[in-house]
């Protein structure tokens, strides 16, 4: 008795499996950019004019590799407002270099010194040169993009992140400003690659039923 | 001489009956129509989309589509085929109206399944 249901069953099973077939179908989900829609990035508010400059090169650079046929790369001069500006003048902008997208960074950063004691290891305490006796450098950067549409400045996304870099003790005080820059220039990077990844949106395989009969 | 003449031209009007005839024969052999089931059409549509055959396969849903005496669940099966061949092809628009249509159709779980995929629901488990 049961050998004749263990068959029905199996039998039941391979009529209703038999009967379908199975295709992967790949789909881009989440994606906020579409193909011939422009975009540009602001400059981010800096006070450190030099640092401004390599921000703006780092997002051309990452922009057009990414999304060669979206990103709008400006001139340097030609970017007359940054991300301090009203929305009002950055529409303008937008509107000026005919980008339906705008992205809007905000970085900030700030760092922090310490001279290593005697109860934390290693101990330099003893070092007779200051210069040798090396300091816990800690940056902290925050940045954050946010891209709008342009003709309504409606926020279509929103991203955050956060970096910490810590530096081995035996990092000079002089050597500190130039290693800020280079770590802040990293995150930077790194960050806006996400972002612009994020914004194409996401590949995924999942599968699909087909009939193969009709009854 | 006049009787030569007329049997030979008698051999060549049989000739050319013959010729004549052997045309119209392999002329109606090509043109016969074959019917066939939908069923086997069907399936037959479904094993083009398996090994690639997408677009020829679409034909062959829509010929089966046209054939009369299809039942709803019948159809909505051959629109849900066809929905799953146009999201492939990345025509979404066209894909959603035949998903729609099948489950309006139809309560068949794969034909939900199918159209949850599609939305995007579940697919970031």
């Amino acid at each position: 008795m049961k050998r004749i249901f263990l068959f029905l069953f199996l039998f039941f099973v391979g009529c209703t499996t038999l009967n379908r077939v199975i295709i992967p179908v790949e789909r881009i989900h989440n994606r906020v950019l579409f193909e011939q829609e422009r975009i540009c990035v602001v400059i981010p508010f800096m006070s450190d004019a030099n640092l401004k400059r390599k921000t703006y090169l780092v997002f051309n650079e990452i922009g057009k590799a990414i999304l060669p046929d979206n990103f709008i790369v400006l001139p340097f001069s030609y970017q007359n407002v940054d991300s301090s500006s009203n929305l009002k003048n950055i529409e303008i902008f937008a509107r000026r270099v005919r980008a339906n997208l705008v992205i809007i960074p905000d970085i900030k950063f700030s760092s922090y010194d310490k001279m290593p004691s005697e109860s934390i290891y290693p101990d330099y305490s003893g070092v007779n040169k200051k210069d040798d006796a090396g300091y816990f450098h800690r940056l902290s950067i925050s940045i954050s993009y946010k891209l709008y549409r342009v003709p309504r400045f409606n926020l279509v996304k929103e991203i955050r992140l956060p970096y910490r870099f810590e530096t081995s003790p035996f990092l000079k005080v002089n050597s500190a400003r130039k290693w800020d820059e280079k770590y802040l220039l990293f995150a930077v990077r790194d960050s806006f690659k996400k972002f612009l990844i994020s914004l194409k949106g996401v590949k995924v395989v999942s599968p699909r039923v087909l009939f193969g009969k009709l009854k | 001489m006049n009787i030569l003449s007329i049997e030979k031209g008698l051999i060549m009007n049989v000739k050319s009956l013959i010729f004549i005839f052997l045309i119209f024969f392999l002329f109606s052999c090509t043109t016969v129509s074959v019917k066939y089931n939908k069923n086997e059409l069907f399936a037959y549509a479904t094993k083009l989309v398996k090994i690639g055959a997408s677009d020829e396969a679409l034909k062959y849903y829509k010929k089966v589509l046209k054939m009369n005496g299809l039942t709803d669940r019948e159809k909505a099966r051959v629109y849900n085929n066809i929905a799953v061949i146009y999201e492939k092809k990345g025509d979404l628009i066209t894909a959603k109206k035949y998903y729609v249509k099948a489950i309006k159709l139809s309560k068949e779980s794969e034909i939900y399944k199918n159209y949850r995929y599609f939305v995007g629901i579940g697919v970031f488990k």
